[in-house]
């Protein structure tokens, strides 16, 4: 839980989002501190994912401003600060963006390529970053060969090639029976254990419930509650 | 390294498009290549006709060396002779032999008397040619024929109407070369923007993991430098392989003229352009290709 009086590392003031005649995020404010395990909840087209994509800059506020560690997100960013902003801020995405015909190993290997991370040490991080997930013995599968719970560790493990300082992870347990979802919540606890602060947008009530961590939960594009041990209510 | 292994598994993993874009750049190379050899040859047919005695005025046997010299300085004076060689009777003789030697009779048959001496007059410009016979028509010591027509052979139809071959030649090869060349950069930016189009996913995903749009775009970059470098180095491969079975054949033809076998300095210098050229242009539509597609 953050600090009273700790720097937030994410700091999001008055974001809107249209895309044209539909507002998607309307004027939402929260901060994101460092070492945080928060989850972000909402019905389907609450506007989460959308949120992640204007944390990571992949799409632009309308309105409004977003700052990770003093660089302006909502603004224009060029190649180097874009760079930047996608090593500190990993994500896992919802459908993963597994690259098909690419091997578990390379999967990962290629964000170390797209850092342009040391190539020395690739393999020794890779295998450090397998082993983190589980996955060691099946870094040689393409992901089709792989099971869903298997899928998302990629996805994680990938998102955390570049050490990031906030990992974005949008619905990782949908697809996933309750004991490979916590599984994956597990390893996300590990990940926030050695310092990551981590955002998991869900539905999984029973994971909400049972982690008693911060809750901000967005509804119509509106931010109705932030709350420190947050619960997920009867009424969603 | 990395970008270099990513264009290789790209043409590795759509083998057929790969080598249909190989052949056709192979075959525009090997049409553009055979093009600039016969430019080459044909200016070498040229440049040997025309530096070759473009006159030849045969001397009557009374012509005094005071008279050959004053003409010498005659044509000299035009301002538009290259050269002025004079050729006795037994430089004549030389020449005869040389060209007769497998045949005995006609050896035996001929002595330096019966020979003419004679002016072989190269021209700067052979256009000068009907001028120079003009001058040469009036000269008293120009051996006469038979039928009352001085003695006097010059090249100008044979060199002019090789002029024009040349020129067209170099025109056809100008135009169809612009073609291929227009064709294989169509080519490349067509199949560049379709591979574009079929890893757009891998593109996005690579773009949402931080990649720069140079780190997207250079694979492709290097793909199209790879199709334009491998597509003009077997065109040329086979434009030679050709050259070297046709060479003996070419040289008989043509018999004196020294064009056979084709200079290996030019055909390095073609051989380096073309590559060079291939890929820089595939290159090019390769990067036009990135910059529509990955914006």
């Amino acid at each position: 839980m953050p600090k009273s009086k700790e720097k937030p590392i994410i700091k999001v003031d008055k974001v809107s989002k249209e895309f044209g005649p539909f507002a998607v995020l309307k004027e939402i404010s929260f901060n994101i501190y460092p070492r945080e395990f928060l989850f972000l909840i909402g019905p389907s087209g609450a506007g989460k994912t959308t949120l992640f994509r204007l944390l990571t800059h992949e799409i632009t506020p309308t309105e409004g401003e977003i700052v990770f560690d003093n660089m302006e997100v909502s603004g224009k960013l060029l190649g180097k600060q874009l760079c930047e902003l996608r090593r500190r801020v990993g994500r896992v995405f919802q459908d993963l963006k597994l690259i098909e015909d690419k091997t578990v190993r390379e999967n990962i290997r290629l964000i170390f390529d797209i850092l342009k991370i040391d190539r020395k040490e690739i393999d020794e991080e890779s295998e450090r970053l397998l082993g983190l997930v589980g996955l060691n013995e099946r870094s040689n599968l393409f992901p089709s060969q792989l099971a869903e719970g298997e899928k998302q560790r990629v996805g994680i493990a990938r998102a955390l090639v570049g050490q990031p300082d906030v990992l974005l992870v949008d619905e990782p347990t949908s697809n996933l029976d309750p004991a490979t979802s916590w599984q994956i919540i597990k390893t996300l606890q590990d990940i926030h254990n050695k310092g990551t602060a981590v955002v998991v947008a869900t539905h999984d009530e029973d994971i909400v419930n049972s982690l008693k961590v911060r809750v901000i939960e967005i509804d119509k594009g509106k931010l109705v509650r932030d709350e420190k041990k947050g619960k997920y209510q009867s009424n969603q | 390294m990395t970008a270099l292994k990513t264009a290789f598994n790209h043409i590795k993993r759509s083998p057929y498009q790969s080598v249909l874009v190989i052949l056709t750049l192979t075959f525009s190379f090997f049409l553009i290549s055979n093009f600039a050899v016969l430019c080459f040859a044909s200016q070498q047919v040229l440049s040997f006709f025309e530096g070759k005695p473009q006159v030849i005025a045969y001397l009557d046997d009374e012509a005094t060396s005071e008279q050959i010299l004053a003409l010498k300085s005659k044509l000299d004076n035009t301002g538009k002779i290259k050269e002025v060689k004079y050729v006795s009777k037994e430089d004549a003789l030389r020449i005869y032999q040389e060209a007769n030697r497998d045949n005995p009779l006609l050896l035996e048959m001929v002595t330096a008397d019966i020979l003419p001496a004679s002016l072989e007059i190269s021209a700067t410009d052979i256009s000068y040619l009907k001028d120079l016979a003009g001058i040469l028509e009036h000269e008293e010591i120009i051996s006469v024929s038979e039928g009352g027509k001085k003695e006097i052979d010059f090249q100008e139809d044979i060199a002019q109407s090789l002029r024009q071959w040349t020129q067209s030649i170099r025109k056809i090869g100008l135009v169809l070369g612009g073609f291929l060349i227009l064709e294989c950069f169509l080519l490349i930016l067509v199949i560049t923007s379709m591979k574009i189009a079929l890893r757009r996913d891998e593109v996005e995903i690579v773009r949402l993991l931080g990649g720069s749009s140079w780190y997207a775009r250079v694979p492709f970059l290097l793909e199209g430098i790879i199709y334009g470098f491998l597509g003009a180095l077997l065109g040329f491969l086979i434009m030679y392989l050709v050259l070297s079975q046709i060479t003996p054949l070419a040289a008989e033809f043509l018999g004196g003229v020294e064009v056979f076998p084709i200079l290996q300095e030019f055909l390095l210098i073609l051989l380096g352009s073309t590559v060079l050229f291939s890929s820089l242009l595939c290159g090019l539509a390769s990067f036009a290709a990135t910059k529509r597609y990955l914006k």
